[in-house]
């Protein structure tokens, strides 16, 4: 399986990878629902990019068991089950689970793969699982 | 809810401290877009005939394009616009960064700055609320400062504009500055700014901008970025951004040295990117939804100073053309004009204004306010600004812009300050290339390069040739300034060639309209006879003694790849003739009646006609 590969200090902050995954996840014009996280950090000059890396910490928090991991191996919370206690938002050590007005319940990379090829600087890659 | 919108314009009264919101109608979308082709029209239309710039009359205009904030690459200008205090004239000065998407955000695509303050206020906008706030705190602060301050006080998730104390003091080429190192720069919009007490607009929105066709959008972003990622100028332009063009001004002959005395320059190898890569790189930074992330932060170390850029505008401008030694001065020379909120082109040409003048005896050390104002003396320089910036002493004078201030010198002092229209020439000298001059003489805020930007043509048409060069200019004329109405950045077209059709697409796309190329000229020139019409109201006499280079260029060029060069008063009188004919304007260059008819503006002919500017 792959995963998406950050290299941080290669991003621009352009935003571009949050105006893509807003798009194509729900087809809106905005950074601000994305699946990723960036945050600029100055005068000392760089980016954090938060991503969900699949290291699973967040799915045991879940009181619901509302987490589970897709054939992608993406994690995945189901709707359905979300009763929005936001204990997994607070768990993720990426800080890479989000919360926006798109979304009823919080949601974290589906490994759509759609940002990766409109990261130019290449802060963003597919990289073989080891 | 209109596409590729945010649906509103915010006016703002801050001497009555009303604020207003008004829709944006189909018809102003429709037909007039946005960005600077609304600034240019709101300009004409709402501006009282002759106001003085730094009264509570004149307004300033901050505006989105349509697609401004959106996925599409480089979405990233927006424009301020107001009757600029250094030019008497139409002055735009658009900056890139993240702001314009927050504005669209919060639902609002123009602001609209009108009155003055009493005290120092600032501009909060949070979606639907908007407050004007005590801004006492923050006033004598840096621009830079002042943004980091106000995140910390406001929030990380707050986009910020802001003033210096150049622009607090009136300095008459005061900059808007935004997100550590993007500046709307040219023409002293934060002079006005100051005279409103308008220190800082923060603004912060949650709203989606809505657009026509998303999936559409995505598909065509993403088929540009690949075929960007492909192209050959591709991996050099966005590590080395506009410093990358400083060996190759050097070698054909267009960089200013000392003035504009010389055009080349000997220690080029300290000052280019490559060096400035090898010295101070931290980050590559780039604006909203940019595939280019052009801009370079640096530090120096030998100045423990954090610095965006330099740009080459600056590396010309603050570098040889103050004959500095390296790159790091320029770097601090940068972070103080950008923390003073000072424009880096018209603040270099200050200051080597002020250093030809004592290089030539014409000023002492004791006239300098104790400057010893020598080539490259980095220290001198660094206090002179200071003293711009603060109004004090021989820096009154200065603040009143290079060729104001040697009004007020006398002495012949004039034909030293290389400008048009009273804007300081940009970092291409033009001894030896007519279109580029003539793109100087004629862009409608004065000596500036982005309008159109000529030397390749020169280049290839010939360096002391006037032939076609008007029509080469008026092309340019066309395109370049349709970016700042769409609210994008002109370098993706400009340095990777992404083909002007996609960017109609793009529009297209967003908005949901079916708009051409023809179409979309045909109004770029309705907007370029606009601003013409502006100048033409607001400046008496207006006409072809506007259109002049500056002096210097009638100098023998001593030395260097453009050795012996110099420009007739035949060659400028056929450059102008041959434009003002591609414009079907008068000989005098002023926009005849008939032409102003024919491109839509019949009610700005009848406006100069009544005012007794142009005939009937
Ligand atoms: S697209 Fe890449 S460079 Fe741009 S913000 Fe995202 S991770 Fe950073
Ligand atoms: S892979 Fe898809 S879901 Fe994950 S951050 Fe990128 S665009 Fe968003
Ligand atoms: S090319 Fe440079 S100036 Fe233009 S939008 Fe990108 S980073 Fe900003």
């Amino acid at each position: 399986m792959k995963h998406i590969d950050v290299k941080p200090e290669k991003c621009t902050g352009c935003r571009l990878c949050q105006l893509t995954c807003s798009a194509q996840n729900f087809r809106l014009n905005t950074h601000k629902s994305a699946r990723i996280g960036i945050v600029p950090r100055f005068p000392e000059g760089y980016f954090e990019v938060h991503l969900c890396n699949q290291c699973g910490v967040c799915l045991p928090t879940c009181p619901v068991g509302a987490i589970s991991v897709d054939a992608a191996g993406a994690y995945v919370i189901d709707d359905s089950m979300c009763i929005d206690c936001g204990a997994c938002v607070d768990s993720c050590p990426q800080q890479a689970i989000f919360r926006s007005p798109a979304s009823l319940h919080p949601y974290m990379c589906n490994l759509c793969g759609a940002c990766v090829p409109n990261c130019t600087s290449q802060a963003l890659t597919w990289e073989e699982d080891q | 809810m209109i596409n590729g919108y945010g649906g509103s314009i915010l006016r703002v009264d801050l001497s009555t401290r009303l604020v207003k919101r008004e829709p944006v109608t189909p018809e102003l979308a429709h037909d007039w877009l946005g960005g600077r082709a609304w600034i240019a029209k709101y300009m004409y239309d709402e501006l009282p005939a002759g106001v003085d710039p730094l009264s509570a009359a004149n307004k300033v205009f901050v505006a989105t394009g349509p697609l401004s904030g959106t996925l599409w690459p480089s979405s990233a200008k927006i424009v301020w616009g107001t009757k600029s205090p250094l030019t008497g004239g139409y002055i735009d000065s658009n900056m890139g960064g993240l702001i314009m998407a927050e504005l669209k955000y919060a639902g609002l695509d123009m602001i609209i700055l009108e009155g003055a303050s009493e005290t120092p206020v600032y501009l909060c906008i949070d979606d639907e609320k908007v407050e004007i706030r005590d801004a006492s705190g923050y006033w004598g602060k840096g621009s830079v400062d002042t943004e980091y301050a106000m995140k910390r006080d406001l929030g990380e998730d707050f986009q910020i504009a802001t003033i210096g104390p150049a622009g607090e003091n009136l300095v008459k080429f005061a900059c808007i500055t935004h997100d550590v190192g993007r500046q709307a720069g040219r023409g002293g919009t934060a002079a006005v700014l100051g005279s409103k007490k308008l220190k800082a607009i923060a603004v912060r929105g949650t709203k989606p901008i809505p657009v026509a066709d998303i999936g559409g959008l995505q598909k065509h972003t993403t088929s540009i970025i690949d075929a960007i990622r492909k192209k050959a100028f591709f991996p050099t332009f966005s590590k080395y951004g506009t410093t990358d063009v400083t060996d190759w001004c050097d070698s054909v002959g267009v960089i200013p040295v000392n003035n504009f005395q010389h055009a080349q320059y000997p220690k080029k190898d300290r000052i280019n990117g490559k060096y400035m890569r090898e010295q101070m790189y931290v980050r590559d930074k780039g604006c909203y939804a940019c595939p280019l992330g052009c801009s370079t932060y640096t530090y120096s170390k030998k100045y423990d100073v954090y610095v965006e850029g330099p740009e080459y505008e600056t590396i010309g401008l603050m570098g040889s053309n103050l004959g500095m030694d390296s790159i790091e001065e320029i770097a601090v020379l940068n972070a103080d004009v950008d923390n003073l909120g000072m424009d880096s082109i018209s603040s270099g040409s200050a200051v080597a204004f002020a250093m030809e003048l004592y290089q030539r005896g014409i000023l002492t050390r004791e006239d300098l306010g104790g400057l010893e104002m020598t080539w490259g003396n980095v220290q001198a320089a660094r206090a002179f600004l200071k003293l711009i910036a603060a109004r004090e002493g021989i820096g009154a004078t200065f603040a009143e812009g290079a060729l104001a201030a040697a009004r007020m010198i006398g002495k012949d002092t004039e034909k030293y300050v290389v400008q048009v229209k009273g804007l300081d020439y940009s970092a291409y000298d033009t001894h030896a290339a007519p279109a580029m001059m003539l793109a100087y003489m004629t862009s409608d805020i004065g000596a500036q390069h982005t309008r159109a930007w000529a030397i390749v043509q020169d280049i290839t048409m010939g360096r002391s040739s006037t032939e076609g060069k008007g029509q080469v200019v008026y092309d340019l004329q066309h395109l370049r300034p349709l970016m700042e109405v769409l609210g994008v950045c002109r370098f993706p077209w400009l340095e990777v060639k992404v083909d002007w059709e996609d960017y109609v697409k793009a529009l297209n796309l967003v908005t949901g309209q079916h708009y051409t190329t023809e179409e979309l000229f045909a109004f770029s020139e309705k907007v370029w006879n606009l601003t013409r019409a502006f100048w033409t109201r607001e400046v008496e006499g207006f006409g072809r003694a506007y259109d002049q280079p500056p002096a210097k260029m009638y100098v023998e060029m001593p030395d260097g790849p453009t050795k012996g060069a110099k420009v007739t008063q035949d060659m400028v009188d056929q450059l102008l003739d041959g434009y003002y004919k591609a414009y079907h304007w008068d000989q005098n260059g002023l926009p005849t009646a008939q032409r102003l008819r024919e491109v839509g503006l019949g009610y700005v002919a009848d406006d100069l006609i009544q005012r007794g500017r142009i005939a009937d």
